[in-house]
């Protein structure tokens, strides 16, 4: 009996070992199997991974490309008429803009003699991807088409009509429906001294600042382009604003004046920058509401395209000069007969600045224009070479004040008119134009 | 994302009348999804030939939030129904004034008073 029982556990017993050593060698295959699972799964992922990264690199370089092409696109030079000066600023969204302006002179070919037009125009696509790029791309060359096939030298132009005539190849092109462009199209005609316009899609005004009037805002608004309004041929029409002298136009696309900080807009700063600094010749006024608005904005730089244009047409005894190997000694003479009047005689800075209108004067190794404006207010210099740098100039002349250092005051104390005095000399500079700026009287504003 | 966007977007329809409530911006990042979701949504309802759009909880529209009201009044025009829009604040009341979208895309200041237009 004692033995049966014996024999009996060590029965079960060795049952039990053969279990439990049958179930280990399960729970070993099943923790290997799981271990390489474990592994072919971090291997998984980490493949996902490297693939996610790879699109991220792959989606950025394709837009940094698109945003090279849309730079790109942007006009190298507007054309200035002669007696105005024209300043843009352009600063794209994040990734890529949907913005673009540009202006030239309408070739009327052999009737150019009785007009003397240019085009202006300004526009916005919606979105900010590669497809506003293909957008701008489009209404670009809608534009240049219209003068290449529909416009005749001499013919009238209607800036109706043309936009009439892109909206219409918009719809042929059926763009989706969620797509707009808001566009400004003006005609600026130096015969009549008028710009006449268009315009669709925008929200804020352009601005007409006049020194004996207050500022003036012209609601440009209009219906946008977009395939789900159809082509609407009736519905923008043209409007003329006067362009007399002493007259500055302010225009932005919708970036600018709709960007806030807190719970300010900057649409409401710009108006009280343009009234009280209206007196600024168009590349100061361009530096300073630059300055203004990015002490506005501080670390938060917004997601849209910021781009706007000053065009001005000051009053004053005007010289344009285009100064070349051949003709250097007498325009030169010109240039000094022209700063040497006797309004300015007494001016404490005439010396400083005949030395730099004479230091680049007397260096002259390729082409330089030259601009210059007096009138009763300011003395103005402009100096335009494609082949030298500003940067030494300015590093030689260290007493040259630049508005956007002068603003930096302003971000301290926001209440306080940005003083201008008569003992500086004011400069501004973009790629291969600099300007300089003498006051006759102590602030102007 | 989903979830995002079922958050800012709500459908409620009765009878032949929808209400579509966006809550929040209407702007670049978002406007593409929320509007396929919309279609999507609108998709189905095919008695639906009156939508109103509320925006009395979007603060602010950019041109891409635009592109997204132009889509759905052309996708309403398509099936010969008609889009109007509700509550917008001053600021959006604005872009519709001065853009001229008034002209062609009722603006009401309430829910009530555009759900009771014929």
């Amino acid at each position: 009996m004692n033995q049966s029982l014996l024999l009996l556990i060590l029965f079960l017993l060795a049952a039990l070992i053969l279990y439990l050593a049958a179930k280990l060698y399960f729970l070993k295959k099943e923790f290997k199997w799981l271990e390489l699972e474990q592994e072919n799964n971090s291997q998984l992922l980490n493949k996902k991974e490297l693939k996610i990264k790879e699109l991220e690199r792959n989606i950025k370089v394709k837009l940094e490309k698109a945003r090279n092409i849309h730079q790109r696109m942007l006009p190298d030079r507007l054309a200035e008429p002669a007696d105005y000066f024209i300043s843009d600023y352009y600063q794209p969204a994040e990734y890529i803009g949907g913005d673009y302006y540009n202006i030239f002179k309408i070739d009327h070919g052999a009737m150019d003699p009785f007009f003397d037009q240019y085009l202006l125009y300004f526009f916005d696509v919606s979105g900010h991807g590669i497809d506003s790029t293909l957008l701008s791309i489009f209404v670009n060359d809608s534009i240049e088409n219209y003068f290449k096939l529909r416009h005749s030298p001499g013919e009238k132009i209607s800036t109706r009509e043309l936009m009439n005539y892109i909206d219409q190849r918009y719809q042929k092109e059926d763009f989706p429906d969620d797509y707009l462009v808001c566009l400004f199209i003006a005609v600026l005609d130096r015969k009549k001294n008028t710009l006449s316009y268009s315009s669709g899609g925008f929200q804020y005004p352009i601005y007409k600042l006049a020194n004996q009037e207050s500022l003036e805002e012209i609601n440009i608004g209009g219906l946008p382009i977009s395939t789900a309004l159809g082509a609407l041929k009736d519905s923008r029409q043209e409007k003329t604003v006067d362009f007399k002298k002493n007259t500055t136009l302010f225009l932005s696309t919708d970036g600018l004046l709709e960007q806030s900080s807190g719970s300010e807009i900057y649409f409401q700063q710009l108006q009280q920058i343009l009234k009280k600094y209206k007196f600024l010749p168009a590349p100061f006024l361009k530096d300073l509401i630059r300055s203004d608005f990015y002490n506005f904005t501080g670390d938060n730089q917004g997601s849209d395209d910021i781009t706007f244009l000053v065009i001005d047409r000051p009053q004053g005894e005007l010289i344009n000069l285009h100064l070349s190997g051949e003709n250097a000694e007498d325009k030169k003479l010109e240039i000094m007969e022209f700063i040497n009047q006797n309004s300015w005689s007494n001016h404490s800075q005439l010396g400083t600045l005949k030395d730099i209108i004479l230091s680049q004067l007397e260096n002259l190794n390729s082409e330089l224009k030259i601009k210059a404006l007096n009138n009763q207010q300011l003395l103005i210099f402009s100096l335009e070479n494609s082949e030298v740098g500003w940067e030494s100039l300015i590093n030689n002349f260290p007493e040259l004040t630049s508005i956007t250092e002068k603003d930096l005051n302003l971000a301290h104390n926001q209440l306080e008119d940005i003083l201008f005095s008569r003992e500086e000399i004011y400069f501004s500079s973009s790629k291969d134009r600099i300007y300089f700026m003498l006051l006759k009287k102590e602030n102007l504003n | 994302m989903l979830e995002l966007l079922e958050e800012s977007l709500e459908l409620l329809v009765e009878k032949n009348t929808a209400v579509l409530k966006f809550d929040g911006e209407v702007i670049f990042d978002n406007s593409n999804q929320l509007k396929e979701e919309a279609k999507e949504r609108l998709k189905g309802k095919t008695e639906v030939d009156k939508l109103i759009i509320d925006l009395s909880k979007v603060p602010y529209l950019d041109s891409s939030g635009v592109g997204v009201l132009l889509s759905l009044f052309k996708f309403m025009r398509t099936r010969e129904g008609s889009l109007a829009i509700a509550e917008p604040n001053a600021k959006i009341r604005r872009v519709f004034d001065v853009t001229k979208m008034t002209e062609i895309i009722p603006v009401y200041m309430s829910l009530e008073e555009a759900v009771n237009q014929n």
